[in-house]
């Protein structure tokens, strides 16, 4: 092995970029994975030369609270990807909700195994660190279980999310508002 | 939510906020006498030292690792000892002291999160770290640089910062060029300040009077404060081989806990971690925690769980003055190897490897047989050793409260009850089974007035 020390959090460069995408959740909790699936998607449309994925941080996070205000902040754009439940919507849909003001939720953190993005939220306002914007698409799951590997609902979602975020960032880019 | 009613009283909390992992805790109490405490851990077990039988010699590093996202490090550095023990390979030099570095990180980074994000809420008065912020915002904004700091450390030197991916049995998969570690330096001479405020902040907290009467467990390690073992002590009384661990510590089933409790062999309860490394080494600690500790006023043994957290802070000072001075110093050669080979041993043998994980001495055991296989593993953590002496501190605090109340429970402040067993629990910074989860208490008054 050669080079720098491999990291999996965030691809390596030599800047921080203005834009970020962060993948929430764990590969090894089935449907938790989404995010990273939908980054591994980004990271080969990126190779094949889609121009938009150019200068955007890919970053794959566990979800606690003071990494992904450590990585959003200071960003012009955070997007971030992550599994979700809902009552009544179906696995494979997808929940888009925009920051920060719709990220925050009631209530108190409770472990520091159980914050997540509502809570970096919370704590990115409270120390004024938070990016310009925030998008959150969040995939509706069927299935947390162990081991690798999403359920056919949340993979086949994949290619949609990842065209989602390229859509956001183009926007973004060329009017400075996100869209919807 | 609290109900009261003749014959028995119920507080439920539905949710401990700032520990990790599943319990409940069950208090009864008869007729204003405390007579039974548990806390119930009902975490699933996890199977760990079933599933690493059969996996290869070189893996445990990267399985344990799995067990804790706040302390993977060091179930990669007890993993690799053992192994290497079995193997008849010792790890030494500039590999020893990038191990050393590593672990500092870790330390800094874990610590650092339980004193300022999950403990020092409790003493000021707030429910969270970011109520901390809204009314200190500094405070926390001091706590995310040191924490990254941390972060940053395993991150330059494992590749990652969680479950570092450059550990491996014999050493490292890459050493880190000298540029990459010196790189960090600014980071941690910040991070030397920042720890010594904190020190500061903690000692000036207002703390309940407690002694208990501690029985102190922890690693040796040759020459320095405790962090990569050589053996352990029993409250100093010499040093103890690690393949004696198992002969001199028992674990034991109790009904009310899917964690196991433990015990040394005179049956009594113990303690390992911050409280036990510094009663047992603290002249070992950097001259700048050393001092540090002074000014904070900590005596030489602290038998009061309550001010852990002064001991914990000076613990981050100690592996961020560590860090900067192993930095400075780690001039590898040249060729210097990333790892020495670790093949299997030629016979089936049985290795121990002991290290200090942030919450305290973590033992690993396991037999390997000459294909490279693992016959059979066994793994103690911190805080499973600490599961009956956070028991008995948790009795210790109720009765202290019933007596305040001169045994008229019925005018006690269940809230207080409530959250001053909380705290005393997080004195111990448990990490139940590392995973996000729940503090059930109910309180079972047996008799008593109406």
């Amino acid at each position: 092995m050669s080079g720098p020390c491999p990291d999996a959090g965030a691809d390596a460069g030599a800047r921080r970029a203005e834009d970020v995408v962060i993948a929430v959740g764990n590969r090894f909790r089935r449907d938790d994975g989404v995010g990273a699936a939908v980054l591994d998607a980004l990271r080969s449309r990126r190779a094949d030369g889609h121009p938009v994925l150019g200068g955007v941080d890919l970053v794959e996070l566990d979800g606690e609270a003071t990494r992904l205000v450590d990585a959003w902040q200071g960003r012009s754009l955070a997007i971030l990807v992550d599994a979700m439940r809902h009552a009544e919507l179906r696995a494979g849909e997808v929940v888009e909700l925009h920051g920060p003001e719709g990220l925050a939720r009631p209530g108190t953190a409770v472990s520091s195994h159980s914050t997540g993005v509502a809570e970096a939220a919370r704590l990115g306002r409270v120390l004024g660190r938070l990016p310009d914007r925030v998008v959150v698409l969040g995939v509706v799951c069927a299935d947390l279980g162990e081991g690798p590997g999403l359920s056919d609902a949340v993979a086949a979602a994949v290619p949609e999310v990842a065209a989602r975020v390229e859509g956001i960032l183009a926007e973004v880019r060329s009017s400075g508002r996100v869209p919807g | 939510m609290t109900h009261r009613s003749p014959a028995s009283r119920t507080i439920r909390v539905e949710q401990l906020a700032r520990v990790e992992g599943e319990g409940a805790l069950y208090l009864e109490i008869a007729d204003g006498s405390l007579r039974d405490v548990q806390l119930n851990i009902y975490e699933p077990p996890r199977f760990f030292e079933a599933f690493l039988v059969g996996r290869a010699h070189t893996e445990p590093a990267d399985i344990t690792a799995r067990i804790c996202g706040i302390c993977p490090v060091a179930y990669q550095m007890s993993a690799c000892a053992a192994v290497e023990d079995a193997c008849g390979v010792s790890v030494e030099g500039h590999l020893a002291e990038l191990r050393r570095l590593l672990y500092c990180g870790e330390w800094i980074e874990s610590h650092t999160l339980h004193v300022s994000m999950l403990h020092a809420p409790d003493f000021m008065g707030v429910p969270s770290a970011i109520e901390l912020a809204e009314i200190d915002r500094p405070i926390v904004e001091r706590a995310l640089a040191l924490k990254k700091a941390g972060n940053h450390l395993v991150e330059v030197i494992g590749g990652r910062a969680i479950h570092p991916v450059n550990v491996k049995v014999g050493g490292f998969h890459r050493l880190p060029r000298r540029e990459e570690l010196t790189a960090v330096l600014d980071e941690m001479e910040q991070a030397r300040a920042n720890a010594r405020a904190v020190v500061e902040w903690v000692a000036g907290f207002d703390f309940p009077e407690v002694e208990m009467d501690y029985r102190f467990v922890a690693s040796t390690d040759t020459g320095h404060y405790p962090v990569l073992g050589a053996g352990f002590t029993v409250d100093g009384n010499g040093r103890l081989p690690p393949e004696s661990f198992l002969d001199e510590v028992a674990e034991y089933q109790v009904r009310h806990s899917t964690a196991l409790h433990a015990r040394l062999r005179t049956g009594d309860g113990y303690l390992v971690g911050p409280l036990a490394r510094y009663a047992l080494f603290g002249e070992r600690l950097h001259p700048d925690a050393v001092a540090a500790a002074a000014d904070a006023g900590l005596e030489p043994v602290v038998r009061n769980p309550f001010r852990s957290v002064i001991v914990r802070a000076v613990e981050v000072l100690h592996a961020v003055c560590c860090a900067i001075d192993l930095i400075e110093s780690w001039r590898p050669a040249a060729d210097a190897a990333a790892a020495v080979p670790v093949p299997p041993p030629p016979q089936r043998s049985v290795g121990h490897g002991i290290t200090e994980a942030p919450r305290g001495l973590l033992y690993h055991r396991y037999e390997i047989d000459p294909d490279g296989a693992i016959a059979a593993a066994r793994i103690v953590a911190p805080t499973s050793q600490n599961q009956s002496t956070i028991e008995h501190d948790l009795w210790h605090v109720a009765e202290g409260m019933l007596a305040e109340h001169d045994g008229d429970d019925s005018a006690m402040d269940d809230d207080s009850l409530r959250h001053r067993c909380e705290v005393a629990i997080r004195n111990h910074d448990p990490c139940i089974s590392c995973s996000a989860h729940f503090l059930d208490m109910t309180v079972n008054r047996v008799g008593g007035p109406s």
